[in-house]
C-alpha cells in the first residue's frame, strides 16, 4: 500500500531536490534577526529553531510550488495529466512540513526549551502533560498552524478522492496554505516583517533587541543575573484555558473552518473551469461535514464556556462567539440549497454564492477577533499582535478572487481587477479601513451586473407549494440572521469607515443641512455601539429567525419537489401542528404567564413572548420531522438523517429556550444603592455575600458557606470555597449537596474563578465565586504573620449610649461614656474621658472593654488617645472625639486583618432543563452524520453505474 | 413573484430593519463630558487610577463596587458599578464602562477590562 502511494516519477525526484535547495536558500534568507549562523549562548539549544524555520519554509516553498503545479494542470489535466506525481509529492511533502512544524514545536515544549519566546510565553516546567497540547494552540502562531494542519490533511483526501476537479481544488486550497504558511515566516523584508514567527528566540524578540542583557552569554545559566529568574521557567498556561476543552475545541473547531474551504475550492472551481454544475456532487458531503464539524465546534464553545468559564451561561452573543457562529449559519444555508439544485437544478447561483460567502466570513472572522479591532467590545478578543496587514491581504485576495470569477464576463474581471490594483495602492497608502470600505462597495455593481446580464440562468418560476420555493426561503432566512449578528458585530469597524474623512465630512454635512433623525449624530462621530442589553438585543431578533426557520423545518419535509396537494399537506401536518401548539400553551403558561408576569420589565415580557412562540415552532419542528421519519420512511435508519438532524435542531433551541428563559438567579441581593429611576431594565443585583458559617437563603435552598481550602496540584494553587446547599420543605430537608467553586492562581496571568455545578436530570445548579480579597487566597507563613499583627482600615461611627456597631467578627454596644475622674488616669494638666464598650463575638460571649480620650481641660482640645484592645477578638476601638451638640461620641473601629472574616461574594443561578440542550445537540450531531455518510454512498453508488 | 424579488424585498427589509434599530436602539461610545451633558446610555473607554482609592465594601452591600476612571478625553470621574469588583481589576489596562451619569456619578450597569497578560504577551521583561 506504502508502495503504491509513494510512486516515485522523475518529476517527483526533480521536484524534492529544488525544494530542498529552495528551502535551504530561504532558510538562510530567513533571519532570527540578521544573520544566519550564530553562536548559541549558554544554555540554549539552536536545533529546535533551525529545524523548525527549515519546516515553515519548506510549508511555504511546497504550498507556493504547489499553486503553480496545479494552475497549470487545471488547463492540461482534461488532455495529458502529466505532472500528477509532482503534485502528489508536492502536497505530501507539503503534509509532512506542516507535520514537521507540529511535532518541532511539541517537542520544544516538552523539553521545556524557554529560550524559545513562544515557549516560555504559553508553557511552564511543572504543567500536566494533557495541557502540552493546550499550549501549542494557545497563542496565534499556534492557531494558525492548526488550520494550517487541517487543509493539508484535508488536500491529502482530496487527492485520493477527487479526480475530476482535483488540479483547481487544490490550486485553491495551496493558496490558502500559501497565506497561512505566511503568517508563520517571520521574515525581515527591508522593514517589513512578513508573519509572526513561533521558533523565535527570546533574546532576538523585537522589543528585546539592544537591551543589555541580550549580550550576556550567560542570560540563562547565570543565576544571578535578573533574568536567569525571568527565563528559567516559563509562564506558563493561562489559567481560564487550563481545561480539557482547551485541548480539544480549537482543534475542532478549525477543522470545522478548514472544512469550509472545500466547498468555497469546488465553487471557485467550478466558475474557473466553467463546468457550473458538475462541482455539487463532489462538493455537497464537505459542506455537510463541514456543518457537522463546525456546529461540534461551536457547541464545545459553549460546553467549555458554561462547565468552566465564569461567563454565567453557555452563549453570551460575545463578538468572538458570533464570528464562528456566523459562517456556520451561513455554510448550513450553502449545503441546504446546494441539495436543492441537486434534486431540482435551481438556484445555482445562490449555491456560489453562498459557498464563497461562508468561506470569506470564517476569514473575516479571524480578521475579527485576531486583529483587535473589537477589543473595546470583547471581553476576549485577542489585541493586536501585528498580524492585522497579512490577514487583510488574506482576505482581500480571495475577495477580490470571487467577485472576479462572479463577474463573468471579461470586461467586467478587468474593471474589477483595476479597481482592486488601486485599492491596493489606496491600502498600501495607510488608508487601510477606506480601502476594505471601497473594494466591498464596489463589488456590489459588478456581481449583481455580472448575475443579471452573464449568467447563465434559467427563467422558469417555481410553484408556489414546491420544496424547493420554501427551501430557498428557509436558506434566505438564515441567511439574513447571519448578516443581522454579522452587521452588529462589525460595529467596531463600521465605526472606523464612519470616521474616515470624506465620509465624515459628507455625514456632518448632511447633519449640518438639518437632517436629525435619533440617532444620526453617532453615526456622523462614528461612535456607534451595541445596545446595552447585547444579550436581549441578540436574542429579539434571533429568536424572530429562529421561529421563521424552525416553522419552515416543520413543513418543508412534507412538501413535494415540484408541486404538492395542498389538502394533502395540510392533513399531514394538522396534528403536529396542534399537539405542539397545546404543548406550548401548557408551558408558557406554566412558566412565564404566572404571577411574577405584573413583576417583569418590558424587556425580559417581550422575550417571554417571542419564546412562547418559538416553543410552539420548535416543538413543531420536532413533531413533523418525528411524523414524517415514522410514517413516511417508516423508521428506516439509511435515508432518515435529515428528520434526525431537523428534530436535534428543533430540541436544542427548546433546550435553549427553556433553560435561558427560565434561568433563574437565586443569588439575589437585598440592593442598597437606589438606582431606580436610571434605566428601566436593570436587573443585574445577583450577587450575594457570604461569611463563614453563615446560613442565607437563597431561592429554595438554603445556603452555609464552611470555609475555603487551599490545595496545591502540580505546581499550581487552587483555592476552593465549600458551600452546603440544603433544601427544606415544610420541616423536612429534601435534598442536600456540597459545591465547591475554587479559584486557580496564578501570578503572571491573574487569578481565574472556575465555576461548581449540581446536575441533576431536569436542572443545573451552578455557581461560582464573583469576588474575595486577595488576603483569603495568599496562605503563605509569611503573610499569616503579617496579618495577625495588622489591622484593616479603621471605619468611623458616630456613637450615642446603646448605639450598636456590627464588625466583621463581633457586635460593639457602647454601654457609656463619661469623664473618669477617679482613675490613675487623670493627672494635673489633662483630664480623660471613658467609654465603655460590651464587646459579643461569634458565640455572644461578652467581654467590657474601655476606650479613653485624653483632652486639654482649660482649651479643651484633645491630646491623646488610649485605645481599648483585645487580643483575642483582634478588635481595636479608637475613642477619637466627642460631638456636644448631638451628645455623640467619634469611634474609629478596626479589626486586624488575620481576624477578620471568611468571607466572598457568589453567584447562584438555576438553569433548567439544560439536559434537553445538550441532547438535542448530540441527535443533531448524529442526524448529520448519517445524512453524510448515506450521501457518499449514493455518490459512490452512482459511479458505479 | 419571481425568487429575485424576494431576496430583493427580505435582504431590503432585513437591512432597513438593522438600521432602524441602530439609529433608534443603539448606544454609543462617548466621553465623560459629553455623556455628563446628555445623561444617555453610553460606553466611555478610558482608564483606571490607581492613584485614588476603590471601594468595595462585600459586607455593607456586594453589588456595589466604585472607582476613579479617566476618560480618554483626560477627564476624571467616579464611577460606581452595580455589580460586585470584577477579580483583577487592578490589573487592568484599559476599562470600558456601560451606564449613564447619575449627579456627578457615573453609575455603570457593566464594564468590560482587558488585562495586559490575559490575552495578549504582556511583556515583563527586565531591562537590564
Amino acid at each position: 500500500m506504502l508502495r503504491r502511494f509513494f510512486k516515485w516519477s522523475d518529476i517527483y525526484g526533480i521536484v524534492a531536490v529544488y525544494l530542498i535547495l529552495c528551502a535551504a536558500a530561504l532558510t538562510f534568507f530567513n533571519t532570527w534577526g540578521q544573520k544566519i549562523f550564530f553562536p548559541a549562548f549558554q544554555g540554549e539549544n539552536l536545533l529546535y529553531g533551525y529545524a523548525g524555520h527549515m519546516f515553515v519554509v519548506l510549508a511555504f516553498v511546497t504550498a507556493a510550488f504547489s499553486v503553480f503545479l496545479n494552475f497549470i494542470r487545471t488547463y492540461l489535466q482534461p488532455i495529458h495529466d502529466n505532472l500528477r506525481g509532482a503534485a502528489k509529492a508536492l502536497t505530501i511533502t507539503h503534509f509532512l512540513s506542516v507535520g514537521g512544524i507540529f511535532l518541532t514545536l511539541l517537542a520544544m515544549i516538552i523539553n521545556h526549551r524557554f529560550e524559545y519566546q513562544y515557549v516560555w510565553q504559553h508553557s511552564k516546567s511543572d504543567m500536566k502533560i494533557n495541557y502540552v497540547l493546550a499550549c501549542i494552540w494557545e497563542g496565534q502562531e499556534g492557531s494558525t498552524l492548526l488550520w494550517l494542519f487541517w487543509h493539508s490533511v484535508i488536500a491529502l483526501f482530496i487527492f485520493k478522492r477527487e479526480k475530476e476537479f482535483q488540479a483547481p481544488v487544490l490550486t485553491i486550497i495551496s493558496l490558502a496554505q500559501l497565506f497561512l504558511s505566511m503568517m508563520l515566516l517571520g521574515v525581515w523584508i527591508g522593514k517589513v516583517h512578513i508573519g509572526s514567527d513561533p521558533f523565535g528566540l527570546i533574546r532576538m524578540q523585537e522589543n528585546n533587541i539592544g537591551l543589555p542583557w541580550t549580550s550576556h552569554t550567560d542570560y540563562l545559566v547565570n543565576k544571578s543575573l535578573a533574568t536567569w529568574n525571568m527565563f528559567h521557567d516559563g509562564r506558563g498556561l493561562n489559567p481560564l484555558l487550563q481545561n480539557y476543552w482547551m485541548t480539544i475545541h480549537p482543534p475542532t473547531l478549525f477543522c470545522g473552518f478548514a472544512l469550509t474551504t472545500v466547498p468555497f475550492s469546488y465553487a471557485i472551481a467550478g466558475l474557473w473551469t466553467k463546468r457550473y454544475h458538475d462541482w455539487q456532487k463532489s462538493a455537497l458531503p464537505w459542506a455537510f461535514i463541514g456543518v457537522m464539524v463546525l456546529g461540534t465546534g461551536i457547541l464545545m464553545g459553549g460546553a467549555w464556556a458554561y462547565e468552566s468559564l465564569s461567563f454565567g451561561g453557555f452563549w453570551a452573543w460575545d463578538p468572538v462567539e458570533n464570528a464562528s457562529f456566523v459562517p456556520w449559519i451561513v455554510l448550513v444555508g450553502a449545503a441546504h440549497v446546494m441539495l436543492l439544485y441537486k434534486q431540482k437544478g435551481q438556484s445555482l447561483f445562490t449555491t456560489f454564492f453562498l459557498c464563497i460567502t461562508a468561506f470569506l466570513l470564517i476569514v473575516y472572522s479571524t480578521f475579527l477577533t485576531k486583529s483587535g479591532i473589537l477589543s473595546d467590545s470583547s471581553v476576549h478578543a485577542f489585541t493586536d499582535d501585528g498580524l492585522n496587514e497579512e490577514l487583510t491581504f488574506f482576505m482581500g485576495f480571495f475577495f477580490w478572487l470571487s467577485v472576479f470569477l462572479l463577474s463573468f464576463n471579461s470586461f467586467l474581471k478587468i474593471s474589477w481587477t483595476i479597481l482592486c490594483v488601486f485599492v491596493l495602492i489606496f491600502f498600501l497608502a495607510g488608508f487601510h479601513a477606506a480601502a476594505m470600505l471601497i473594494m466591498l462597495c464596489c463589488s456590489l455593481p459588478f456581481i449583481t451586473l455580472g448575475y443579471f446580464l452573464f449568467f447563465p440562468r434559467k427563467n422558469k418560476e417555481e410553484e408556489l407549494w414546491s420544496r424547493e420555493f420554501w427551501m430557498f426561503v428557509g436558506s434566505l432566512g438564515l441567511l439574513a440572521a447571519a448578516v443581522q449578528i454579522i452587521f452588529f458585530t462589525s460595529l467596531p469597524v463600521l465605526d472606523k469607515f464612519l470616521k474616515i474623512g470624506p465620509i465624515h465630512s459628507v455625514t456632518s454635512a448632511m447633519y449640518n443641512a438639518g437632517f436629525h433623525p435619533e440617532g444620526f449624530k453617532n453615526i456622523v462621530d462614528g461612535n456607534v455601539a451595541l445596545d446595552k442589553d447585547a444579550i436581549y438585543f441578540y436574542n429579539k431578533w434571533q429568536i424572530s429567525f429562529a421561529i421563521v426557520i424552525t416553522f419552515l423545518i416543520g413543513c418543508v419535509q412534507y412538501l413535494k419537489y415540484v408541486k404538492t396537494d395542498f389538502k394533502h399537506f395540510s392533513r399531514q401536518l394538522a396534528m403536529p401542528l396542534l399537539i405542539s401548539f397545546f404543548f406550548a400553551l401548557i408551558v408558557s403558561l406554566f412558566i412565564y404567564y404566572n404571577s411574577s408576569w405584573s413583576e417583569l420589565t418590558k424587556h425580559k415580557r417581550q422575550i417571554y413572548i417571542l419564546c412562547s412562540i418559538l416553543l410552539f415552532t420548535a416543538s413543531f419542528a420536532v413533531l413533523a420531522n418525528f411524523k414524517y421519519w415514522s410514517t413516511v420512511l417508516k423508521y428506516r435508519m439509511k435515508s432518515a438523517g435529515a428528520s434526525i438532524a431537523h428534530i436535534g435542531f428543533g430540541v436544542l433551541l427548546l433546550g435553549i429556550v427553556i433553560s435561558t428563559s427560565k434561568k433563574d438567579t437565586i443569588s439575589k441581593n437585598t440592593s442598597r444603592m437606589d438606582i431606580s429611576g436610571l434605566t428601566q431594565d436593570v436587573d443585574n443585583l445577583e450577587n450575594i455575600y457570604l461569611r463563614k458559617g453563615d446560613t442565607l437563603p437563597m431561592g429554595d435552598y438554603y445556603v452555609t458557606y464552611r470555609g475555603h481550602e487551599k490545595k496545591d496540584i502540580s505546581g499550581t494553587g487552587y483555592v476552593y470555597f465549600n458551600v452546603d446547599f440544603l433544601k427544606k420543605e415544610g420541616n423536612m430537608y429534601s435534598e442536600s449537596f456540597s459545591l465547591a467553586p475554587f479559584i486557580q492562581l496564578n501570578k503572571f496571568m491573574g487569578n481565574a474563578a472556575e465555576p461548581a455545578t449540581k446536575h441533576y436530570l431536569h436542572k443545573d445548579i451552578y455557581t461560582y465565586v464573583k469576588f474575595v480579597e486577595d488576603r483569603l487566597l495568599e496562605d503563605s507563613a509569611e503573610t499569616n504573620d503579617l496579618q495577625s499583627q495588622m489591622y484593616d482600615t479603621p471605619k468611623e461611627y458616630l456613637l450615642a449610649e446603646h448605639d450598636t456597631i456590627g464588625l466583621e467578627n463581633c457586635v460593639v454596644i457602647l454601654d457609656s461614656a463619661r469623664v473618669d475622674s477617679t482613675s490613675k488616669y487623670n493627672q494635673a494638666n489633662e483630664n480623660n474621658l471613658v467609654a465603655y464598650f460590651d464587646v459579643f463575638d461569634e458565640k455572644l460571649n461578652r467581654k467590657n472593654l474601655a476606650a479613653r480620650l485624653f483632652y486639654d481641660p482649660k482649651t479643651g482640645g484633645s491630646q491623646r488617645q488610649v485605645d481599648a484592645e483585645d487580643d483575642d477578638l483582634g478588635v481595636k476601638l479608637t475613642f477619637a472625639d466627642v460631638d456636644s451638640k448631638s451628645r455623640k461620641i467619634k469611634v474609629f473601629a478596626s479589626v486586624r486583618l488575620s481576624k477578620k472574616a471568611d468571607y466572598m461574594v457568589l453567584q447562584v443561578s438555576i438553569f433548567p432543563g439544560i439536559n434537553i440542550l445538550w441532547i438535542g445537540c448530540l441527535i443533531m450531531v448524529t442526524g448529520t452524520f448519517i445524512a453524510v455518510r448515506q450521501r457518499k454512498k449514493l455518490n459512490a453508488h452512482k459511479k458505479h453505474e | 413573484m419571481k425568487k429575485t424579488h424576494i431576496i430583493g424585498i427580505v435582504l431590503i427589509a432585513i437591512a432597513i430593519g438593522c438600521i432602524f434599530t441602530l439609529l433608534g436602539n443603539s448606544s454609543t461610545y462617548s466621553d465623560f463630558a459629553t455623556a455628563a451633558a446628555s445623561g444617555d446610555e453610553v460606553h466611555v473607554a478610558g482608564s483606571l487610577d490607581r492613584a485614588k482609592p476603590m471601594e468595595y465594601d462585600a459586607v455593607a452591600d456586594p453589588n456595589r463596587f466604585a472607582f476613579w476612571m479617566i476618560d480618554k478625553k483626560g477627564l476624571e470621574k467616579h464611577v460606581v458599578l452595580t455589580k460586585s469588583k470584577p477579580q483583577d481589576f487592578e490589573r487592568s489596562q484599559q476599562v470600558v464602562v456601560v451606564g449613564a451619569f447619575k449627579g456627578d456619578e457615573f453609575i455603570a450597569s457593566d464594564v468590560l477590562m482587558k488585562c495586559p497578560s490575559k490575552y495578549n504577551n504582556g511583556q515583563d521583561v527586565p531591562n537590564n
